[in-house]
């Protein structure tokens, strides 16, 4: 028989079991949300190992047969040296435009101004990839913005899509709000006192931004870059709508090789190589900047 | 300010919301395709997106994905950001790495691996499914908006809570959520707008029935030129601006700037 006092010890164990274990416990459910997932990323690495066959999909015998074919083959090298390199000058872009954009929304005196740099940043913000894409179609299109004005110009009306401008628009216009919202919140942590003293002791207001204030802004910088470059080098609805078909990112053609020709181990393959050079990516940036983290803040 | 700072900075604002404004009024047109500057004056083709199936089916998806979304994010991202900050986890650095997992491995990739994990489940095209995965893939940014309040918060209010003899649970649940509770709207807000919007995720998880409002769109782009993608996409903008114009009420638009 089991005592009301054995099931009270009982009890009181396992409240102080849970009690000191409170920390993991509560992030449980976030641990297993994403665990689904890296279960299923780990199955899709596995199956970039495994053997092509037309009936079964996929043979499951170890090859780097796949590796080497995403090395080899030039449309597949061309479309990441192609993400990369466009990926690449937006974010410099995001930056060299993000940067001063945030600087002078947080330091500017009026509040009005101050709200209207912020609203005009966060309504792009809300949007998703496939309205703002339409957007810049009718814009760069024969028969849109660009098209009527050149029309009334040169007589002919120019057309943007399909080319790496309309690409790099659409991804500036997705990545460059969020630059500048990552950034904002280090430019407040800035205390306007180390501006002042800078100041005091002589330095130019440009001497002052170069080397007392962006310096302490670069666990921001740093954490938009990372976040930025990972969504553009990943992108798959600008060069696919904008781009139209001429200027495939890795995503699409990854897309084309798992759901149009169903070669699995190829496409999985060809994902892995881009979660791969995207981590090392990541890592030389943290590791150049010498930030641990730039996730939770904590004190 | 110097004129070079106003240019520059209105020049930016332009670039923002211009193409916003041209699909608002391209949406007006009463053209059977797409131009700018619009042809004439309609509202046409609200009506036409409003009675479509291809709309009506969208939205719906779209709707009920991005509220399913919403709901586990709230509980998950709020006890995560708050067990990471205020408890001991020996694994805090490594446990925090992983959770950003999300942001750093490519949205295709990510579309993919559920949909393994969908097909063993026999989930695929499950609209649940779907508001799990926009649930998993924007993850972060709700953690983020948490953790960033539970930093503003003051830990006293929780030790006098506790020294006045409540326990730990009833502290949890009277004094720290409504603390919280600024980082815990705006972050849920977030999540339903960016669930509505998501696409790239969505479209390797849906079939033909489930499909969400974005994926439509992006159908209908591709097949057809008729302005009533426009009506949809001024719709977007239209809660857009209502999403930002409640967090303004509620939490201050500011508060993205702390």
């Amino acid at each position: 028989m089991v005592s009301d006092s054995d099931i009270g010890s009982f009890k009181a164990k396992m409240y102080a079991w849970a009690k000191k274990r409170t920390g993991y416990l509560l992030t449980l459910p976030a641990i297993i949300a994403v665990g689904i997932m890296t279960v299923g990323l780990f199955y899709f690495s596995l199956i970039s190992f495994f053997k092509y066959d037309i009936i079964q999909l996929f043979i499951p015998e170890f090859t780097l047969e796949n590796y080497v074919r995403v090395f080899t083959t030039e449309g597949v090298v061309n479309s990441f040296i192609r993400t990369f390199t466009l990926t690449a000058i937006t974010c410099a872009l995001c930056l060299l435009i993000g940067i001063p954009y945030a600087y002078f929304m947080v330091r500017t005196k009026s509040l009005l101004l101050k709200r209207v740099l912020l609203l005009m940043t966060l309504v792009p913000f809300f949007i998703g990839e496939i309205v703002k894409a339409y957007a810049w179609l009718i814009i760069l299109g024969e028969k849109g913005l660009l098209g009527s004005v050149t029309l009334q110009l040169f007589h002919t009306p120019v057309s943007l899509i399909n080319t790496p401008y309309a690409v790099l628009m659409g991804l500036l216009h997705m990545l460059l709000p969020m630059t500048i919202l990552l950034i904002a919140p280090s430019v407040t942590a800035v205390s306007e006192y180390t501006e002042m003293a800078a100041q005091n002791l002589g330095a130019t207001p440009r001497q002052c931004f170069f080397h007392v204030v962006l310096p302490q802004l670069k666990p921001g910088i740093l954490g938009a870059l990372i976040v930025t470059f990972a969504i553009g080098a990943t992108e798959y609805a600008n060069p696919d709508l904008l781009g139209g078909g001429v200027f495939d990112f890795v995503a699409n053609v990854m897309y084309m090789m798992i759901f149009n020709a169903v070669n699995y181990p190829y496409g999985a393959a060809m994902g892995m190589v881009l979660v791969i050079t995207l981590s090392a990516i990541v890592y030389i940036i943290l590791k150049l900047g010498k930030i641990g983290n730039i996730f939770v803040r904590g004190r | 300010m110097k004129w070079y700072t106003k240019i520059f900075l209105i020049g930016v604002m332009l670039f923002f919301v211009l193409p916003l404004l041209i699909v608002l009024i391209c949406s007006f047109t009463s053209a059977p395709r797409v131009s700018f500057p619009p042809e004439g004056f309609s509202i046409q083709w609200y009506f036409t997106a409003l009675s479509s199936a291809w709309f009506q089916t969208g939205l719906k998806n779209s709707l009920i994905a991005a509220s399913f979304c919403t709901v586990l994010a709230v509980p998950v991202g709020m006890l995560a950001s708050y067990g990471l900050l205020r408890y001991k986890i020996r694994a805090r650095n490594a446990v925090q790495v992983y959770l950003l997992l999300p942001f750093t491995v490519p949205l295709v990739v990510q579309g993919i691996s559920l949909l393994f994990i969908y097909a063993r489940a026999g989930m695929v095209g499950n609209i649940l499914g779907i508001g799990f995965a926009l649930m998993e893939i924007n993850l972060p940014f709700m953690i983020w908006s948490v953790s960033s309040a539970v930093n503003r918060m003051d830990p006293n209010l929780e030790n006098a809570s506790m020294s006045l003899g409540a326990n730990e649970i009833y502290t949890f649940l009277h004094i720290t959520i409504p603390a919280l509770l600024p980082g815990i709207m705006s972050g849920g807000l977030l999540m339903f707008v960016l669930g509505l919007n998501e696409f790239v995720t969505s479209l390797m998880l849906t079939t033909i029935w489930s499909s969400t409002l974005p994926i439509s769109m992006y159908t209908r782009i591709k097949t057809a030129i008729t302005p009533d993608v426009a009506a949809a996409a001024a719709i977007y903008i239209v809660i857009a601006i209502i999403a930002i114009i409640i967090l303004d009420r509620t939490v201050g638009i500011e508060s993205y700037l702390k």
